[in-house]
């Protein structure tokens, strides 16, 4: 600390360059935590999913077709299915085509086998009204609702027996989110779906989601369930919402290469900046650390004395940098259509750590250098003038 | 000294460039912080330019898509066999040797992952009598066609290279086995990525009977407004029609501004950092350069050349650059086949990107070149020959 002093000085030395070089290294950590924050989203939403529950979807996918609900009391008796919930999916857009909407329809399975984070109240309530839902706060700060809200999805031609295309919702409360649902969701009561079908529709839905007593056994259940319904008329596709979450990470692009790569170029920019504002500052101070060595100073300490000139901008720029990402999390979110499932970045303490950490690396490969060349030489020979 | 302004810029020019091989660290600096910036923005650029290229190549100007009324996209639509057949009696459409009028209903199934696509969708479309007339550019690359009624299937070269299927493996669906029997390519676009075989026994394999969309071969691109029209007219037919090429476009938009935003944000944050290291560099140069600059200035040379040297040199380094980081970018991702949004496509870094990375490079350059440049042409001789 004693010698903060003379480490400042070298920095106020020339104080523009210090500042350019602080800016520029900035730039490079606010990429680089953008970046590193949207990777850490994904990994959390892996680690969130847990491996005791299951998705049971049919397993030929197209618009019409899904699974009967007969299966839930068959899915009920597999050994280590502790509870069923089932739901059906009312998609379509809101107000106009550019806004893609779904409902969540679930049963009151759903409560124990998958439960979502809201209160019995609540819970009651969506089960007694029909056309009643329940929106997250994200869902409702991106569709402006309010309780009391009716909230209208436009649907296909055929998905409602009526023949109408509006699907009316009233907002009965506003919800706390799930990190599930990175974009917020909608929950909706699955027998108003059911009852507003067309005949040849009803008892069909999307799927079911299992709880199950022993995750240990989570891939074997699902596969002993797979098999038991080949040969039926509606094989199933099942899956643990882990193996699912880390699906859905790859599905439309690989952002994990994609933001390393870009990481990556930030890192190397703020390298090589660093890298030449160090090898500069030493080679115009060399009589100075012939100086220094010639008083007594040590090797090490003339090393932790540069090191720390190229520390100070680098984790500076790290913490601004970091701050500037934070501050920007939700814009690749809004870039997006929701169907593309890119949540908002998560610029936590740990980003923030990772940004100090690759500052301190930077700061050592930078002043690597610009050190052996001042480490190996005699005082004498750092004193003569070139 | 009477040379002209421009004369004196050339020579100080070719002067301050050969300094700049004997400063090599801040030289390289500027080259790699512009090279780096470049080669990240045509990189991502590239994903946006080869989506692009992949959705639009597989439309046809002549056709036309006719999609569920309401229905976001083709996977849900839902049409109706009456729905489709009711299509033929539309005006406009162009009609076959024998007088049919060109309407393929096709339907989509995704399949579940499996050895091979585990980490991608891959869909089976099952396609009519009509498939080939409405798409000119299909053929036959390997093995042979599907035959309706047997449970056959031919695979889309993006499809056979991306999920390494061949002629000869087989493909699980509800009702057993499909074997893969031939190949094919159709100009490029999303169908190359999907499965292809016969929309009826598909059906009846899926115990499906409802179809996603009908592709409608037009008498002429102009003939769409009418045959748009006759649909509107019928309240009947719960659909609607775009022209395949907008409806493409259409489709690839959202992920096409994703891509182009994701570029110019990454790039413009790079490019702020590269602007800092350039105008530090440059700042350094002209302070290294003080002794020759007030010379000079004493041998008679105009402040503005010196000016404008400092300008070029920086233009010059962030060239080179800008070509290493396009160069970069070519090299190791143009051409290169990549699955996204369930599309196989050919990242492209076209002519129009290196012009943008160039015009990127020159503009971060002569802002970071600015000041430093306008210090040179202030400088007071007394005050610099003191200073150096």
């Amino acid at each position: 600390m004693k010698y903060f002093p003379l480490v400042w000085s070298s920095l106020a030395r020339r104080p523009a360059e210090a500042i350019f070089i602080w800016l520029s290294v900035t730039a490079g950590f606010t990429l680089f935590a953008s970046m590193i924050g949207l990777n850490v989203t994904y990994e959390r939403a892996i680690a969130n999913a847990r491996t005791d529950r299951l998705w049971v979807n049919t397993r030929f996918f197209s618009v019409l077709n899904g699974l009967p609900i007969a299966l839930r009391e068959q899915l009920g008796m597999f050994p280590g299915v502790s509870s069923v919930g089932t739901f059906a999916s009312v998609c379509g857009h809101h107000v106009d085509e550019h806004h893609f909407a779904c409902v969540f329809c679930v049963d009151n399975g759903m409560r124990e086998a998958w439960p979502f984070p809201v209160n019995s109240l609540q819970w009651g309530r969506l089960t007694a009204v029909l056309d009643g839902v329940l929106v997250s706060r994200k869902a409702a700060q991106k569709w402006d609702l309010r309780e009391g809200d009716v909230f209208t999805v436009i649907v296909g031609a055929g998905v409602r027996a009526d023949g109408l295309n509006g699907w009316p919702f009233k907002v009965l409360a506003i919800v706390p989110d799930d990190p599930e649902w990175p974009n917020g969701y909608i929950l909706g009561n699955l027998a108003y779906f059911q009852n507003n079908r067309p005949l040849e529709g009803q008892g069909i839905v999307g799927g079911f989601r299992l709880g199950l007593s022993d995750p240990a056994h989570a891939s074997q259940i699902a596969s002993g369930i797979d098999q038991f319904f080949a040969n039926s008329g509606t094989p199933t596709l099942s899956i643990s919402a882990r193996a699912d979450a880390e699906n859905s990470a790859r599905s439309s692009v690989d952002l994990a290469l994609l933001t390393a790569l870009i990481a990556g170029a930030g890192l190397f920019l703020v390298l090589f900046l660093t890298a030449n504002g160090i090898s500069r500052s030493v080679a115009e101070r060399i009589p100075e650390f012939g100086v220094l060595q010639a008083i007594g100073f040590t090797n090490s300490r003339l090393v932790a004395m540069v090191f720390a000139e190229a520390a100070i901008p680098c984790l500076l720029g790290a913490v601004l940098g970091t701050s500037i990402a934070a501050a920007l999390t939700s814009i690749p979110a809004k870039m997006l259509p929701a169907a593309f499932g890119v949540p908002e970045g998560t610029v936590s303490l740990s980003v923030l750590a990772m940004s100090l950490g690759a500052a301190l690396v930077l700061a050592s490969v930078s002043s690597a250098i610009p050190l052996m060349k001042v480490s190996r030489r005699h005082p004498a020979e750092l004193l003569t003038p070139e | 000294m009477s040379l002209p302004i421009l004369s004196q810029a050339l020579a100080v020019s070719r002067l301050s460039l050969a300094g700049t091989l004997e400063r090599p660290g801040p030289s390289l600096v500027i080259v790699l912080g512009i090279a780096c910036v470049v080669a990240v923005l045509l990189s991502v650029l590239s994903v946006a330019s080869g989506l692009s290229r992949a959705y639009v190549s597989g439309a046809d100007p002549r056709n036309a898509i006719v999609l569920a009324a309401e229905s976001v996209d083709e996977g849900g639509s839902s049409i109706a066999r009456d729905t489709c057949e009711a299509l033929l009696a539309a005006p406009g459409i162009s009609r076959d040797d024998e007088g049919r009028a060109i309407v393929d209903c096709e339907l989509l199934l995704a399949l579940p992952p499996a050895k091979g696509f585990a980490e991608g969708t891959l869909f089976l479309r099952g396609v009519g009598a009509e498939a080939s007339s409405v798409r000119p550019q299909f053929k036959i690359v390997d093995g042979r066609n599907f035959q309706t009624g047997m449970r056959e299937i031919i695979v889309g070269v993006g499809a056979a290279s991306v999920f390494g299927l061949k002629v000869g493996d087989a493909v699980i669906l509800p009702d057993g086995a499909w074997q893969i029997v031939g190949a094919f390519s159709s100009g490029g676009g999303t169908l190359e990525t999907e499965l292809v075989s016969d929309a009826a026994t598909v059906m009846a394999s899926s115990r499906s009977d409802h179809f996603n969309s009908a592709i409608v071969r037009l008498e002429a691109p102009a003939a769409f407004v009418g045959f748009e029209d006759w649909i509107a007219a019928n309240p009947s037919l719960p659909v609607f029609t775009r022209r395949q090429e907008d409806y493409y476009r259409n489709s690839a938009a959202p992920f096409m501004g994703f891509f182009t935003s994701l570029a110019y944000f990454v790039g413009a944050v790079l490019a702020i950092g590269a602007f800092f290291g350039s105008l530090n560099v440059m700042l350094g140069t002209v302070r290294a350069r003080t002794r020759e600059i007030v010379t000079l200035r004493v041998l008679g040379f105009h402040p503005l050349p010196i000016g404008l040297s400092v300008l070029i040199e920086a233009m010059v380094l962030s060239l080179i650059g800008a070509f290493i980081g396009s160069g970069c970018a070519w090299l190791l991702f143009s051409g290169k086949q990549s699955l996204m949004v369930h599309t196989v496509f050919r990242l492209s870094v076209t002519p129009y990107y290196f012009l943008v990375g160039i015009g990127w490079a020159l503009a971060i350059s002569l802002a970071g070149a600015l000041p430093p440049a306008l210090r040179a042409v202030g400088m007071p001789i007394t005050k610099g020959m003191r200073e150096s």
